[in-house]
């Protein structure tokens, strides 16, 4: 066991505590006993501090120190033992609470130095985490923090009481970015069976400020599994098999059957191959290549076809031509009369009779602007110029007063032979008088014109107003009898989306988005496996689906047959393996739809008076 | 033959430390768990693990106002610092957790960064010499207050200085006192040999056995006696020589700890006003 050491007999009892100790100590010379005061000062210039008691001092030399002195106290109570004053050294516990006091106060100092409140740019090292990446470094170089941050620009105690309340950075990147869908759900989408998902923040999976090479749109796989549960290890080894008719489930806008066409209409043997209008050679390499029909050097996802004149056409240009759009025929309720004129499906024939007069009577009066008056006064919203393009005054007048004779006849003027398209009145090719539409081309401007018409028609009206709208859409877009045979390909289409706006889209290859999140870029697998070869390694014709019973009547999706064999896992497997392609989850599935540039942050970026930065700036509210 | 240590004895005798291990994994799950939690729902784990860690530090700190207040029964001071090195443990884990990776980008992260290395590194030096120079300095045999030493050094060459004395008037030979003047005048001055003390090497002890055999050869019988006197002197000022080392280590590294702590403390609730203002 430890012996205590004896300490010495003037040995003063030292305290840890106490902030400062005997300055001889220092000097490694014996400390006086009364050590310093708790200010610092010497408190052992003399060898003791003398008590008066009655009419004499006496001395109050501790007996550690020596105990009472034979000289005693002067006669005015001083000591007479006087030692020069030495330095207090300041304790170990002082000594750091310096060092502690100093370090901060050092730090506070720098950070304060170093900050910049109130919108400066740039130079706040003590506020900036971390490089920014490049990408997004250039927009920020002249707003600097302020760029995103817009707390940056408060002043002193307004910044600092900003810390209290709650803000919405992704607010601040949705400045600039935006997506398709609902920009916070989670893949941007609006789930209705799963309420309980609450928004996402950016932060949850973008950082930044982690240095000029850091790749912000880079997202650890991780990020993936924290909600997707799937035990997925690897793609070969765990990914769930493709779902049935993968990636066929929908179908597209434009009825085209891939199988009857390589099967049938295009075998030099069928008896198609006779038909004059038919393009021999086209069938022949369409027949061999896929790419005769569709334009892989612009490959992304979808692999649209090439335009209607490099593909269709070579075979069906002359059906556009064959099938006019039938607007008036005497003493008839044609579909779209009745509809132009709105009446109803029972009226009688008096009735029906005089409204026909009246029509007839205020177009003879008025040439195309009584017809499209006609047309603005049942359907407000019609864009009558489109609708009536190019029809001649004096002819639609002429008919309309031939047409209220009593023979009803009109005898047409002669026509263009080498232009047949465009309006014509009189008898027609079965000798039936009416007025009528003959589309010029493809995408004919008129005949596009009135089914936009009708469908908005369709949308907007009241129930009576949909259903005659309903009733001539069909008419317009029936496969036999539709005018210029638009509805032969794109009826399903734009039967579809009639409850929509009119939308270009409508009219397009391709369908409404399926697994929009799903990612696959055709080109580096066709430069792969070759061009020709590559489109049959995946996409095999299935000639035993009805594909055509979807387009018969394409209220059903879910009798919907592809004429193509669904994709398995297997045919990714081939080259997504171990050690062979990447099986990252993010090389075939993304998580935001549609990522892309916020439209008014692009128009002031491309209005071209705004730098990026400036242009950011201002488009936050800041100047 | 001694006897095994069953099972049951060695739980008990570990009774403390296992409740430590087990303190510490509970107190780590309750921030990992939670933090799991949010990253699950796209969340910021940052913010649990941001705050657990600023909580810890704050814990840690503790200590340093616990020892100031020693009027007031907060506790026993041992297991106050029993909980700031397991405390620490945790906070290191929890350190990973909040930034997941070795080194920020920003510059005054990564001055955040330094001085939690700092301070972590420091507080282990620090428990690793707790555990070390007390059993040393208990070997020693003798207890001194630090704050003494000085006192006890002047008195040891005091009387170093009258045994000198002595021998030459009793004696009338100045060979003793010559001796004294040319080597242990210097190691009566003041501690010496304190990197060897601190490292636990011998070299005061070999150094005076070294000196005394060299003048011993010259001195005679009567001399020899107070030279034995001197001796003794000599290794009483090598075992203050070894408490001065010692204690002053097991002291001295706050010097370093504790402000790099407080300024680390300064430097997060800085990082911790940034994010509020910033990102929340």
């Amino acid at each position: 066991m430890a012996e205590r050491f004896t300490p010495s007999p003037t040995a003063a009892y030292q305290r840890p505590t106490l902030p400062f100790r005997c300055g001889r100590s220092g000097t490694w010379e014996r400390p006086c006993w009364q050590g310093p005061d708790v200010g610092g000062r010497c408190g052992g210039t003399h060898e003791c501090a003398p008590v008066r008691r009655g009419d004499r001092w006496e001395c109050r030399r501790p007996a550690a120190a020596g105990g009472s002195c034979a000289q005693g106290p002067l006669p005015d109570g001083t000591c007479p033992h006087l030692r020069p004053a030495c330095v207090p050294l300041p304790s170990l516990r002082k000594l750091r609470g310096r060092l502690t006091l100093l370090v901060c106060t050092l730090l506070i100092a720098l950070l304060g130095a170093f900050v910049n409140f109130g919108g400066s740019s740039g130079g706040a090292l003590a506020i900036d985490p971390g490089p920014l990446s490049n990408v997004h470094a250039s927009f920020t170089s002249s707003a600097g923090c302020t760029s995103c941050h817009i707390e940056h620009d408060l002043d002193g105690l307004a910044w600092v009481a900003s810390a209290f309340t709650s803000h919405d950075q992704p607010g601040q990147c949705l400045e600039c970015h935006a997506f398709e869908g609902e920009d916070r759900a989670p893949h941007n989408t609006h789930y209705t069976g799963r309420q309980d998902l609450p928004d996402v923040g950016c932060a949850a999976c973008h950082t930044e400020h982690k240095g000029n090479d850091f790749d912000t749109a880079r997202v650890a796989q991780a990020a993936c599994t924290n909600c997707h549960r799937a035990d997925v290890r690897s793609f070969n080894e765990s990914h769930p098999p493709f779902p049935k008719h993968f990636p066929h489930q929908k179908p597209g806008r434009i009825n085209f059957d891939h199988a009857k066409h390589f099967g049938t209409y295009f075998d030099p043997n069928s008896k198609y191959a006779k038909q004059e209008s038919r393009d021999a050679e086209f069938a022949g390499r369409a027949r061999a290549a896929c790419t005769a029909c569709h334009a892989i050097d612009e490959a992304q996802r979808e692999i649209a076809p090439r335009s209607f004149e490099e593909t269709c056409a070579k075979c069906h240009a002359h059906q556009v031509r064959q099938r006019p759009l039938i607007v008036f025929v005497p003493e008839e309720a044609s579909p779209v009369t009745a509809f132009v004129l709105a009446l109803d499906e029972d009226i009688d024939d008096d009735e029906l009779e005089e409204k026909l007069a009246q029509f007839l009577r205020t177009v003879e009066e008025n040439g195309v602007d009584g017809l499209a008056a006609g047309v603005l006064r049942t359907h407000g919203n019609a864009r009558p110029a489109t609708l009536l393009e190019g029809l001649s005054a004096s002819l639609i007048k002429a008919a309309a007063a031939a047409w209220q004779t009593e023979d009803a006849e009109f005898e047409s003027p002669e026509t263009n032979e080498t232009d047949p398209g465009g309006w014509h009145a009189g008898e027609d090719d079965e000798g039936n008088q009416s007025l009528r539409y003959i589309a010029r081309r493809h995408n004919d401007p008129v005949l596009r014109g009135w089914i936009a018409f009708l469908r908005k028609a369709y949308s907007d009206g009241d129930d009576a107003a949909r259903e005659r709208a309903q009733a001539t859409l069909e008419f317009l877009l029936s496969d036999d009898e539709g005018a210029g045979a638009c509805g032969k390909c794109h009826r399903a289409g734009l039967m579809q989306s009639r409850e929509r706006l009119a939308s270009v889209r409508d009219w397009r290859s391709g369908g409404d988005p399926i697994r929009p999140l799903t990612r696959f870029v055709h080109a580096p697998h066709i430069s792969l496996l070759g061009p020709d070869a590559s489109c049959r390694a995946c996409h095999q014709i299935d000639p035993s689906a009805d594909y055509a019973a979807y387009f018969e009547d394409p209220t059903d999706v879910e009798q919907y047959q592809s004429n193509f064999r669904a994709i398995d896992k297997g045919a990714c497997e081939r080259c997504h393996a171990p050690g062979q392609v990447s099986m990252a989850c993010q090389l075939c599935h993304q998580y935001h739809r549609k990522p892309q540039f916020n439209p008014k942050f692009r128009a002031l970026r491309q209005a071209g008076t705004l730098s990026g930065d400036e242009g950011l700036a201002r488009h936050s509210g800041k100047t | 033959m001694a006897e095994q240590p069953t099972r049951t004895g060695l739980i008990q005798r570990h009774a403390s430390a296992i409740g430590w291990g087990l303190g510490a994994i509970v107190v780590l799950g309750c921030i990992a768990l939670p933090s799991r939690h949010f990253a699950d729902t796209l969340r910021e784990p940052e913010l649990i693990t941001g705050y657990s860690l600023f909580g810890l530090c704050l814990l840690l700190a503790a200590l340093n106002g616990r020892k100031r207040l020693s009027v007031l029964p907060l506790i026993k001071t041992s297991f106050w610092k029993t909980m700031h090195w397991v405390a620490g443990l945790v906070a290191a884990a929890a350190y990973w957790l909040h930034v997941e990776t070795w080194w920020p980008t920003g510059l005054y992260e990564q001055a955040l960064a330094a001085l939690f290395y700092l301070v972590t590194l420091t507080g282990i030096v620090g428990f690793t010499w707790q555990q070390i120079l007390p059993r040393r300095l208990t070997q020693s045999g003798v207890e001194v207050i630090f704050e003494q030493i000085p006192n006890e050094i002047v008195t040891i060459r005091e009387q170093a200085e009258d045994t000198v004395l002595a021998c030459t008037k009793e004696l009338g030979s100045d060979t003793l006192a010559r001796f004294y003047v040319e080597t242990f005048q210097w190691f009566f001055r003041r501690p010496r040999f304190i990197l060897s003390h601190a490292r636990g090497g011998q070299r005061a002890a070999f150094w005076i056995a070294q000196q005394l055999a060299t003048v011993r050869r010259y001195l005679s019988e009567k001399e020899i006696a107070y030279l034995e006197q001197l001796q003794e002197l000599a290794e009483a000022k090598a075992r203050l020589d070894l408490h001065y080392a010692a204690q002053g280590l097991l002291k001295v590294w706050l010097l370093v700890h504790v402000p790099l702590a407080a300024a680390m403390l300064v430097l997060a609730a800085w990082h911790m006003l940034l994010v509020n203002v910033y990102s929340l």
